[in-house]
C-alpha cells in the first residue's frame, strides 16, 4: 500500500480560482501499487468529491475484454503527490480512470505511468517494498 | 454514449488532419479543434483557459490509438 495525496490538475485549479470558485482541498489516500495497470486509476467516490468531470476517454483491455474490443474509460485531470517527510513529488496533471475499488479496502491503484518515474524495490521475502521518487 | 461523445466524434473526424501532429495532444471543444500542444498538461491548460469549467477533450493524436492495459478485473461506472 502507498500513501498519496490526491487534488484536482494546477490547470483546473487556475480555472476555478478565475472563475472565483473554491478549490477543493486535496485528499490523503491510499493506493495500492499495481505492476499491472498501465493507467493509475481512481474510485469514482474520490473523484466526485473533488468534482472534477472527464476530460478524455481511453481504450482499456482487462481480463474480461475480448481480444480487440477494448472498453472505453473515462478519463480525468488530477494532481498526485508523493510525499514523504524529506521530499514530496507532484504530478501537476496527471491522466487517471475511474473504477471502483473502494469495496476493495483501496481508493486507488497506482500504475507504472506513476511508477515509470521511480525506483521500486521489492523485498519478496520480508514481504515489503522500497519507492525511491 | 461516453460523456464527451461530440468532441470524441469531432476528433476522428478531424484525425486524417491532424496526424502531421502525432504524438502531440489536442484539444477538442464541441465540433471544433481548439489547438494541438506538445505536452498533455500544456493542452489541458489551454483547455481550462478556453474553455473555462464547460466540458472539453484532450485527446493524444495517434494513427493507431494507444491502448491501456489492467490485469485486474474491476468494475467501471458507466461512461456516460
Amino acid at each position: 500500500m502507498l500513501d498519496f495525496v490526491c487534488g484536482i490538475s494546477k490547470p483546473r485549479a487556475d480555472a476555478l480560482r478565475k472563475a472565483g470558485l473554491p478549490v477543493p482541498t486535496p485528499i490523503n489516500l491510499k493506493g495500492l501499487v499495481d505492476t499491472g495497470a498501465s493507467i493509475t486509476c481512481i474510485d469514482p467516490s474520490v473523484l466526485k468529491s473533488l468534482g472534477v468531470v472527464s476530460t478524455g476517454a481511453i481504450p482499456l483491455h482487462t481480463p474480461s475484454t475480448k481480444p480487440g474490443i477494448p472498453h472505453f474509460a473515462n478519463e480525468f485531470d488530477i494532481s498526485f503527490a508523493l510525499v514523504h517527510p524529506q521530499t514530496t513529488r507532484t504530478w501537476f496533471a496527471l491522466r487517471v480512470i475511474e473504477a471502483e475499488l473502494a469495496h476493495q479496502g483501496i481508493h486507488a491503484l497506482v500504475g507504472r505511468d506513476i511508477l515509470q518515474s521511480c525506483l521500486m524495490t521489492y523485498d519478496g521475502q520480508a514481504g515489503t517494498f522500497a519507492l525511491g521518487f | 454514449m461516453m460523456a464527451l461523445d461530440k468532441e470524441l466524434e469531432t476528433f476522428h473526424r478531424e484525425l486524417p488532419n491532424l496526424l502531421a501532429n502525432e504524438g502531440k495532444f489536442a484539444v477538442v471543444s464541441g465540433d471544433q479543434i481548439l489547438g494541438v500542444y506538445t505536452s498533455y498538461e500544456d493542452a489541458l491548460t489551454i483547455g481550462y483557459e478556453k474553455c473555462g469549467l464547460k466540458p472539453f477533450l484532450v485527446k493524444e493524436i495517434r494513427a493507431i490509438e494507444e491502448v491501456r492495459f489492467l490485469s485486474r478485473d474491476l468494475t467501471f461506472p458507466c461512461p456516460t
